[in-house]
């Protein structure tokens, strides 16, 4: 791969986490393999090779979701950035680029937590300066985060395009099999601490975990899907609304 | 004392598109543990400021540090929540007749459902449906999966955005004066908050799953302590884990970086000792 190609995707992916995609409406789908995939097909002049060999990564990781600012399972939003070019410019197939996300897949997680708790910092930063009325220099220290982050990106994608394929696999080989073992069962309890976070604010008496209790049930005793869930816990909660009459009744319940 | 300014510009369609964006652009740039989407919220009245409270920094610092705390929620289907918080806030600032904590407290009641009923909405449903399309258009080179995917999901969430978001403005304004009955109030906040802890519970099903890979071998079976826990409750020790983390956050003061930092090593021992797996 030329270097300069590595730039043009460097730079690609900077575009495309400008900040209307980031935490928006929309980036929850722009950012998903399949469209990527063809944002490098044009930037890597092949369109119809990233487009197959995104298909098949994209049914591979289709049940990534982020819950509670976790994601439930490794996902390849950065490291499609290297391993898809890679694998068109191999004239390889879905599964090399796989094998060169692996390794990836598992540091993605660090890397995404390190930065964000940088964004602490910056975070901090801003809250002085809306204390000192600063209002407007709070707002673009909050762009820190993005720049940050953007740069990093641009540094990792870059770079991993640059050492290319060969070099990539044989760090690989290193990586031991614990990490990435130990991150998968990170994973697995993501969701645990995302929403036990947005629990802590909602729940108002500790009785009120039995709701949880409910809901989980539901859905993992009784085979109901979240929707069907919803609706129950709608017509429950219109039951509720209209049985407690007066506040002091609703702070009983 | 009442504003028309502010109720002419509550109708102002162009007003209302740049505290949208104020609220998103910014929503998703500074992402941490400690307060996710905040930046979004303080964000939205940094730029209004002056709208609301002409000419009174104290009172803009007041509204902006009130806003400068935790939030998150999905961002299309919770587009309704800075749409009545804004509405609750413009009210506030004509009249000082609601209070922050009530502000405050609907935000997390509706924040917290609608993050449920959105995870599994859009990511759940609708995202994974445009991508299995796109898939099949797709899977042979052709561009088309992708970009019917992106207009398709464009088509639909930006006006859906935009009602959401307005209709949160109005709700926020007109709803004001009910919220004023404090029992109405309590009420409606009480079975929203049940609403969102319910489908809470059904989300963190779907998606998390704590095992245990211990066994015990008595003469001669091997009985997996997993499947004696499932026989009594699947998903159980799912729930506990989340019951713990609750603990930790509520009562022990669990920092959320911290509590992640614990949750990897407790995961690296589980993989070595296969009490997790």
């Amino acid at each position: 791969m030329t270097v300069f190609q590595a730039l043009l995707l460097a730079v690609a992916s900077s575009i495309y986490g400008l900040p209307f995609w980031r935490g928006g409406f929309i980036d929850q789908f722009t950012g998903k393999p399949l469209i990527v995939a063809l944002i490098i097909g044009i930037v890597m002049g092949n369109i119809k090779q990233a487009m197959i060999i995104g298909s098949v990564l994209q049914a591979m990781y289709i049940g990534v979701i982020a819950v509670g600012g976790i994601q439930s399972m490794p996902s390849i939003t950065r490291c499609i950035w290297f391993a898809l070019p890679l694998a068109i410019i191999s004239g390889a197939d879905a599964e090399f680029a796989v094998t060169l996300c692996v390794p990836f897949s598992m540091l993605e997680t660090f890397i995404t937590q390190f930065l964000r708790t940088l964004n602490t910092y910056f975070l901090h930063s801003a809250d002085r300066k809306i204390d000192e009325g600063k209002f407007d220099k709070a707002y673009i220290t909050y762009y820190y985060g993005l720049i940050l982050s953007t740069a990093v990106n641009f540094i990792i994608i870059f770079g991993m395009n640059v050492l290319g394929s060969t070099v990539i696999l044989q760090y690989a080989e290193l990586i031991p099999a614990w990490l990435l073992g130990s991150m998968k069962i990170f994973t697995k309890m993501g969701a645990v601490l995302g929403f036990g976070m947005l629990l802590t604010g909602l729940i108002k008496k500790n009785i009120q975990f039995l709701y949880f209790v409910f809901g989980f049930v539901l859905f993992k005793v009784m085979g109901l899907d979240t929707i069907t869930v919803t609706i129950i816990a709608g017509v429950l909660a219109y039951l509720l609304f209209i049985c407690t009459g007066t506040k002091k009744e609703a702070e009983h319940v | 004392m009442s504003n028309p300014k502010l109720d002419q510009l509550a109708n102002d369609n162009r007003w209302l598109r740049k505290v949208l964006l104020a609220h998103y652009n910014v929503a998703g740039v500074c992402f941490t543990f400690e307060r996710m989407m905040m930046p979004g919220m303080a964000n939205m009245f940094i730029k209004i400021r002056e709208d609301l409270y002409p000419g009174d920094p104290e009172k803009q610092k007041e509204l902006i540090k009130n806003h400068a705390v935790f939030y998150n929620t999905q961002p299309n289907l919770g587009a309704i929540v800075p749409g009545v918080v804004l509405g609750l806030e413009i009210e506030r600032a004509k009249n000082n007749s609601i209070d922050n904590e009530l502000i405050q407290s609907i935000k997390q009641a509706l924040a917290g459902p609608f993050a449920g009923i959105g995870d599994s909405l859009i990511q759940g449903l609708l995202i994974p449906i445009l991508l299995s399309i796109g898939i099949s258009l797709s899977a042979d080179g052709s561009p088309l999966g992708a970009i019917l995917g992106v207009a398709v999901f464009f088509g639909i969430n930006i006006p859906l955005v935009w009602f959401l978001f307005k209709t949160g403005v109005k709700m926020g304004i007109s709803g004001a004066e009910k919220l004023m009955d404090s029992d109405l109030k309590d009420r409606a906040v009480n079975a929203i908050e049940m609403l969102g802890i319910i489908v809470i519970g059904a989300v963190v099903a779907s998606t998390a799953n704590v095992q245990t890979g211990l066994a015990i071998t008595a003469s001669g079976s091997t009985t997996s302590i997993q499947s004696v826990i499932d026989s009594i409750l699947p998903g159980l020790l799912t729930i506990l884990s989340t019951v713990l983390i609750y603990w930790l956050i509520k009562y022990k003061k669990g920092r959320a970086m911290r509590i992640m930092v614990a949750m990897f090593l407790i995961s690296v021992l589980g993989y070595f000792t296969g009490i997790l797996i």
